[in-house]
């Protein structure tokens, strides 16, 4: 075999080798290995490319994402996922381009009951995906992490005051305990982690500003007299209802049937 | 009450789309997206030459269209690719709205090219040259290259994708990114052996 010959189906073959995949043409890719054993130039010819591999992998300039680009990044995401779905947005920018502005007025008529069966999926899903995220970070969050480590229901409270843009009120209660609290982040809004424990299992009830999110109506069942979003995951249970503009999302590994009782106490 | 709840949870999603559903479980887009801010950052820094407001606008915007169009990725586990691509693609089309730059001309790895290569020698071993260039002379060197094999090299040799993940992200087939790898990498070597001989620890 040429040495040219060989070296195209070595180099080809570069990536595929190292990740362990055989080469598709295994009759040509043994014969270009057999080569490269005998053949000196090739062997340098191929130590040499990984050479420089290895020059940039090791010393190419590396970069951190500075912390005001990340904050813009996500404030910006923050923002979209507050006002809704891609959907929605690409329409709104449609709308502000002055040749699809005529286009829009004939459509907004036949588009509105459609508009009318996409909002509701929009609520659907906004409500399924939030349940999804309160149950992600209570699964991941460290047992006992908290900031203020208190059973005082005040001194929790008072923790709290002038970090949120809202007040809100805790009962007291024997069941669940109180363990504390800390600040957290839900879909882009500062939110309250409040930390209890029931018999062994870790309840986290997350409170957040709830204005412009709606839990659609159909999928609200009453619990002694409140209306609560209900989920499961994962193993996780999770209650969630709406009051004074702010959000509840109570969730553990609690049976389903005791959490609710624990979200009655609210 | 018990019974409403049970019918809520017995919702199980479509066929097909388990596995997705099973990873956005797991993390959220931005989750996903803070994985690799840092590379984003680092080859859109590269794809405009290390003009960093430039850079920090690509990634930015990047992210946003990438947040738009999360629900469309059909495979969670190429996310990385995928966010090159978005980067690619917007990189593309801003650049377009300003300037177009000649492309190059790929020409296919050939075993006529592969012949010739390692000839042209210089009597400094490329071990001694690359332990004595200077961090900002292999950037300079990166940058100089032309913008299609700049990405290719960046994207297998410092991102370590694969030949295939780099011809999605490029929309070019596997052999031309291993012909443009090559290319890239001879010219790099000649540049970089420049910097050596002006800096006299090459002699030819």
């Amino acid at each position: 075999m040429q040495c040219g010959v060989a070296r195209k189906h070595l180099y080809l073959s570069r990536d595929s080798r190292a990740e362990g995949v055989a080469f598709p043409i295994r009759h040509e890719a043994a014969q270009a290995e057999d080569h490269l054993s005998h053949c000196e130039a090739c062997q340098e010819f191929l130590a040499s490319e990984q050479q420089l591999t290895e020059l940039l992998r090791m010393r190419a300039p590396r970069q951190k994402v500075p912390a005001a680009l990340r904050e813009r990044i996500f404030s910006q995401i923050a923002r979209e996922r507050k006002q809704g779905t891609a959907g929605s947005r690409r329409f709104l920018g449609l709308l502000r381009s002055r040749r699809a502005l005529a286009l829009a007025s004939v459509l907004v008529l036949a588009v509105a009951g459609g508009s009318l069966w996409l909002a509701y999926h929009q609520k659907s899903a906004g409500a399924q995906e939030l349940a999804s995220v309160l149950i992600d970070d209570h699964a991941r969050s460290v047992p006992g992490a908290t900031e203020i480590a208190s059973a005082d229901r005040d001194m929790v409270l008072a923790w709290f005051d002038g970090r949120l843009d809202f007040r809100f009120h805790l009962p007291a209660t024997s069941e669940p305990s109180l363990i504390g609290g800390r600040l957290c982040n839900v879909q882009g809004r500062r939110a309250a982690l409040i930390l209890y424990r029931h018999h062994r299992s870790p309840v986290s009830l997350f409170i957040f500003d709830g204005s412009n999110f709606d839990i659609p109506e159909d999928r609200l069942i009453a619990v002694d007299g409140r209306r609560c979003f209900i989920d499961a995951n994962r193993g996780y249970n999770l209650v969630m209802w709406s009051d004074r503009n702010l959000i509840y999302g109570l969730v553990s590994d609690v049976r389903s049937a005791d959490l609710l009782q624990l979200a009655a106490q609210f | 009450m018990h019974q409403r709840f049970q019918v809520i949870r017995g919702k199980q999603p479509a066929e097909g789309a388990e596995e997705h559903l099973r990873l956005r479980e797991h993390s959220t887009f931005e989750d996903a997206l803070l994985k690799h801010l840092d590379s984003l950052l680092g080859f859109a820094l590269r794809l405009t030459s290390g003009h960093r407001a430039a850079a920090e606008d690509l990634v930015q915007e990047t992210s946003l269209r990438a947040f738009r169009s999360f629900d469309g990725l059909r495979s969670p586990t190429k996310i990385k690719s995928w966010l090159f691509r978005i980067l690619v693609n917007t990189r593309i089309n801003e650049f377009h709205r300003r300037a177009r730059e000649a492309p190059i001309v790929d020409i296919e790895l050939s075993e006529s090219l592969l012949e010739s290569a390692g000839t042209k020698q210089t009597s400094t071993p490329e071990q001694n040259l690359f332990e004595q260039l200077l961090d900002d002379e292999i950037q300079e060197a990166l940058d100089w290259l032309p913008v299609e094999f700049r990405t290719v090299v960046w994207l297998s040799d410092v991102e370590e994708l694969s030949y295939r993940e780099i011809g999605e992200v490029i929309g070019c087939p596997l052999g031309t990114v291993a012909s443009r790898l090559y290319r890239g990498h001879g010219l790099l070597r000649e540049r970089l052996q420049e910097f050596g001989r002006r800096r006299g620890f090459i002699k030819e």
